[in-house]
């Protein structure tokens, strides 16, 4: 073998390596980009699939409302409205897989959960009731009018999807881009490029431009709206003391407590964080309203052990909890324990009426027994001495408006809030049907039944 | 000479072979789908069935092991008080008009949670969180009725400047 022989074996040997090389390299490239190619289609038309739904379901929904405000036949009414209450709930859901939530639709959203609430209260009505009032009509042809309008831009969007071959996958990527971007950035930056993202935002300026109509007192607010506790504001040491006490914290030595923040939530609320002294880890924290000084909630922080004490001795530390400070009259109305805790329901009890919206929760570390956590907004924000009224009707009345083929186990009279946050007074009756526990409310004064409650589905072990 | 050419093919050898495992091993066929936490997350899901066949009433388990991965990928070693918020975000969304009714529904909307988006929800979580969404279950809420939060060291969000400003609980800023 002379020199030039070894040197051509050698560049021989190494073309091939290169060639093994470059090929390997380009199968895992290729495969690489076919793969994210595949999960791109795949979501693609999973978006597509979403867009071309809420496309639908808000032109049929229109149509919906449109025969609803034609018909003089009330169950047709009805009919056409629960159909549009159905085609609502599916444009919502649409929507909420779609990525668009860099994309300000909050009037569309607003209008969406306004028809869904007003058709599904309207449908719910009864064929007993009578047909829509001159206020609902007017109402439900305002919608209608909102609904086409809505429609037409959907459809106008969805054919230049089509046309354009527009995909979803970009206007995500330009949200997430826009997303990150700096305020000052986004500001200057001005119109988006997206042709997508363009038509939606024609959509929500045209739905702006409708005035909302008043629907005071036709469907629930959509979200309860907690009064403000009666009493003077007070300062952030004066919060101090009221969350040491509470706490227990005040009667321990080296354990000091400061405002951390004033927090704007419903009610407003000074957020006390007390650190303990030396040697213990349990820090607590304790929201005390602003106006009255009441404690909204409290947790003291502790790793929880190995359990100790059952469920029904930590019920007991509960109520000495409660009463020590000044809750009195609570009786126990859920309990569940969870991770080495237990947490247990109270509601207020009037004279034998539990009032439901008067509830505290208290949470009781399993390992040592020691309370380690209390909710109680809804109490201090709905707690007082109510004038109940008698029932207007008998236990045994009420009684017959129940289902002949449940078996009661117990009753009692209680005062529940309704959709519209108002307070009825109910007689509660806890019932089995095929092992299965509800609770059945039935109003104490025109015996009808308000709400059926599937004991289990709120995850509450009843007591 | 013919030494050099040995070490030469020795050398191309061991880089074919290197690059065939990688391959292989990213595309999965040696070490499964990254199995180590499928398993884990297998078991999971079988113990979660088996709680629902026992208890009829633990139907809400897979929102709620949902809420509790969230939860965990979100605000793993944040205090206490801010998981029990993150979770209290989720049902505070559930309550407005502006996000889908369902608990999953609000998880799994496209970019609301970065969890979601990197897949680090489906981790096996932490034992805290499960106990921080029963917490906002019953009815906790320290996040003061927020609707958003964000990290204010990862991201700056032009949103945040048209959100109204609550509180802050560790790394996290809440917002409404």
């Amino acid at each position: 073998m002379n020199c030039h022989e070894v040197t051509v074996m050698k560049q021989r040997w190494g073309w091939m390596a290169l060639t093994i090389v470059v090929v390997a390299a380009s199968f895992i490239g290729l495969r690489e980009y076919s793969l994210k190619k595949e999960a791109e289609l795949r979501a693609e038309n999973q978006y597509q699939r979403a867009f071309q739904e809420v496309v639908y379901h808000v032109d049929s929904l229109a149509a919906e409302l449109g025969k609803a405000a034609v018909s003089s036949s009330l169950l047709q009414t009805q009919k056409a409205l629960a159909d549009a209450w159905r085609h609502t709930e599916s444009a919502r859901s649409g929507l909420g897989q779609l990525p668009v939530s860099a994309i300000e639709l909050s009037t569309t959203e607003d209008f969406l959960s306004q028809v869904a609430s007003f058709t599904y209260t309207l449908s719910q009505r009864g064929t007993s009731g009578s047909g829509l009032s001159d206020r609902e009509w007017a109402i439900l042809r305002d919608l209608r009018d909102q609904a086409m309008f809505a429609a037409e831009e959907l459809a106008g969007l969805g054919s230049s999807i089509a046309l354009g071959r527009l995909r979803w996958i970009d206007v995500q990527r330009e949200s997430i881009a826009g997303a990150a971007m700096r305020p000052e950035r986004a500001r200057t930056q001005g119109a988006p490029s997206n042709q997508v993202t363009k038509g939606l935002k024609m959509l929500e300026d045209g739905m702006t431009r409708f005035p909302t109509p008043d629907f005071e007192g036709v469907i629930p607010p959509p979200r309860k709206k907690l009064p403000t506790i009666p009493g003077p504001a007070i300062g952030t040491n004066e919060a101090i003391r009221i969350a040491m006490d509470f706490t227990g914290y005040s009667a321990v030595e080296g354990a000091k407590g400061q405002v951390i923040a004033t927090i704007p939530s419903e009610p407003e609320a000074h957020r006390v964080e007390i650190i303990p002294p030396r040697g213990s880890d349990r820090r607590a924290w304790v929201d005390v309203s602003v106006s009255g000084g009441k404690v909204l909630w409290m947790y003291i922080d502790s790793p929880i052990g190995a359990q100790s004490v059952t469920p029904a001795m930590a019920v007991n530390v509960a109520k000495t909890f409660l009463d020590d400070r000044g809750f009195q009259h609570m009786r126990e109305i859920s309990r569940r324990d969870y991770q080495g805790v237990c947490s247990i329901g109270f509601a207020y009890e009037q004279n034998g009426v539990i009032v439901y919206p008067d509830y505290v929760v208290v949470r009781v570390a399993l390992d040592d027994g020691q309370v380690d956590g209390f909710e109680g907004t809804n109490y201090q924000v709905f707690h007082k001495i109510r004038p109940l009224k008698e029932p207007g009707i008998s236990e045994a009345r009420a009684k017959e408006g129940l289902n002949p083929r449940l078996t009661v186990i117990d009753s009692r009279l209680a005062v529940i809030l309704d959709d519209f946050y108002r307070e009825k007074l109910v007689y509660e009756f806890k019932c089995q049907l095929d092992k299965k526990t509800y609770l059945v409310y039935i109003n104490a004064e025109t015996g009808e039944e308000e709400e059926v409650k599937k004991a289990e589905i709120t995850g509450l072990e009843l007591v | 000479m013919s030494h050099g050419v040995g070490k030469f093919i020795f050398t191309i050898t061991v880089l074919v072979v290197v690059v065939t495992v990688l391959w292989h091993v990213q595309s999965g066929r040696v070490f499964g789908d990254r199995s180590a936490y499928h398993r884990e997350n297998e078991d999971r899901l079988r113990y979660i069935a088996e709680v629902d066949l026992a208890d009829p009433g633990q139907s809400y388990s897979y929102d709620f092991d949902l809420m509790a991965r969230v939860i965990s990928a979100e605000a793993k070693g944040e205090p206490y008080i801010g998981q029990v918020a993150v979770g209290a975000v989720i049902l505070n969304r559930l309550d407005h008009p502006h996000f889908p009714k369902t608990i999953s529904g609000v998880i799994f909307e496209p970019d609301a949670f970065t969890a979601v988006s990197t897949g680090y929800v489906w981790f096996p979580p932490v034992e805290s969180s499960y106990r921080a969404a029963q917490d906002a279950l019953a009815g906790w809420d320290p996040s003061g009725g927020a609707l958003y939060y964000y990290n204010p060291s990862k991201a700056t969000n032009w949103w945040v400047a048209t959100r109204s400003y609550i509180t802050q609980i560790g790394k996290h800023v809440f917002l409404r």
